[in-house]
């Protein structure tokens, strides 16, 4: 998808992902915060973005990011203001506060780039549509007409590659 | 909260390409646990910040909203028994009163009132008919009076060809159009009835008070005469 193609469905996916900050927070001003970071958070996925396809799970699914994001951000300034986020600690929620644990996260996420991508152009597509998109088995199958068990075993040979080459990187 | 070996499990059936959507975001939650193993935060990498962070925010949402509805519990039990107490603990009024004295009062027997359904007319010949309306015609014509009829109605009847031709056509219009009393549907039969009881429980009601005052009034002289 072309920036400009982008720029014609933004003011759509942006009530979308209003409407989910909205639910979420209550308000309309975090709801605003949700779709401005949610809009910058799609830019990134554009090039992945096929102007046939609606992009609408995309944009929820970013909303939703958004939301526990910022969430995750306040809870730094104020603790204890929704209290489940916490529990998690992913490795991009920069709860790590020394500078190894830091350094770490950045490698491996470059290890996670780089591994994505040396995996066969098919089997990239594929880890993608599920990683990214969050599209089931079915939904794959439908847009990309390859059988389900080959989505299934291409998927997971991508899966395995990634592990092992994640698993060696942080040795 | 899973087990360590389910979680295990679940990743081997991740690798394997073998999860569903609900069940990567249920590995989602397990992996991005703090203090988890190290080799569970690259999986958590795999899955993607979008799988993680979707499935925080549905567990967050879910559990936001039991503690919501917890939270309105003790106010709903409080209401419940507010109520219930107050229907319980509260006295009599005096209309409960007043209604279990009516009740002891006995009812008068109550009249029967039947209605007369009229019958339909029959049709007369056509004969009858010229001669019936020409009876009403000269009446008509000869004192020309402005009263307001009662609305009737009108009934079309068929005239067989072989009646028709001993008509005369002038009078054909004249003889087949009858005119007859109205008569009332079974609706407002029904209104008429429900509007003749309602006045005689109106009635009754009203004797009924009438009594009630009556028995109260010698109540009271009785009472002001053992006083005295």
């Amino acid at each position: 998808m072309k920036q400009e193609e982008f720029e014609n469905i933004v003011p759509e996916l942006r009530e979308v992902m209003f409407s989910v900050g909205r639910n979420f927070f209550g308000n309309e001003n975090d709801a605003n915060d949700v779709a401005q970071e949610g809009l910058l958070d799609l830019c990134k996925y554009i090039a992945q973005m096929d102007v046939s396809q609606k992009h609408h799970a995309l944009a929820i699914r970013v909303a939703k990011h958004c939301c526990v994001d910022i969430v995750r951000k306040r809870k730094k300034i104020v603790p204890l203001l929704r209290g489940d986020v916490s529990d998690y600690a992913p490795p991009w929620s920069n709860r790590s506060s020394s500078p190894e644990e830091i350094l770490e996260v950045k490698e491996l996420r470059l290890a996670m780039h780089e591994a994505v991508d040396r995996l066969k152009p098919s089997e990239r597509q594929l880890f993608e549509l599920r990683q990214i998109e969050g599209m089931s088995l079915d939904e794959i199958v439908r847009q990309t007409n390859i059988p389900k068990s080959s989505v299934k075993s291409m998927i997971s040979a991508a899966r395995k590659k990634i592990f092992k080459e994640l698993k060696e990187k942080m040795k | 909260m899973m087990t360590q070996k389910d979680t295990e499990q679940l990743i081997q059936k991740y690798l394997d390409g073998e999860t569903s959507l609900e069940e990567e975001k249920q590995l989602a939650l397990e992996v991005s646990r703090d203090g988890a193993p190290k080799e569970w935060k690259l999986i958590a990498e795999m899955l993607g910040k979008m799988t993680v962070d979707e499935a925080i925010f549905e567990k967050m949402r879910i559990e936001h909203t039991k503690r919501h509805l917890i939270s309105l519990w003790p106010l709903i039990a409080a209401a419940c028994a507010a109520i219930l107490l107050m229907v319980l603990l509260a006295p009599p009024k005096k209309h409960d009163v007043i209604v279990q004295k009516i009740e002891k009062v006995q009812p008068e027997k109550r009249e029967r009132t039947s209605y007369q359904v009229e019958k339909k007319t029959k049709l007369l010949p056509h004969n009858d008919h010229k001669k019936l309306f020409a009876a009403t015609k000269s009446v008509f014509s000869s004192k020309p009076r402005a009263v307001a009829l009662p609305k009737k109605r009108t009934l079309s009847v068929k005239v067989e060809p072989q009646e028709a031709q001993d008509l005369n056509p002038e009078n054909i219009n004249e003889v087949a159009q009858v005119e007859q009393p109205r008569r009332l549907t079974p609706t407002e039969q029904s209104q008429l009835q429900f509007l003749q009881q309602t006045q005689s429980i109106r009635v009754r009601g009203e004797q009924l008070i009438h009594r009630v005052a009556i028995i109260n009034e010698s109540a009271r002289s009785n009472q002001y005469y053992t006083d005295l």
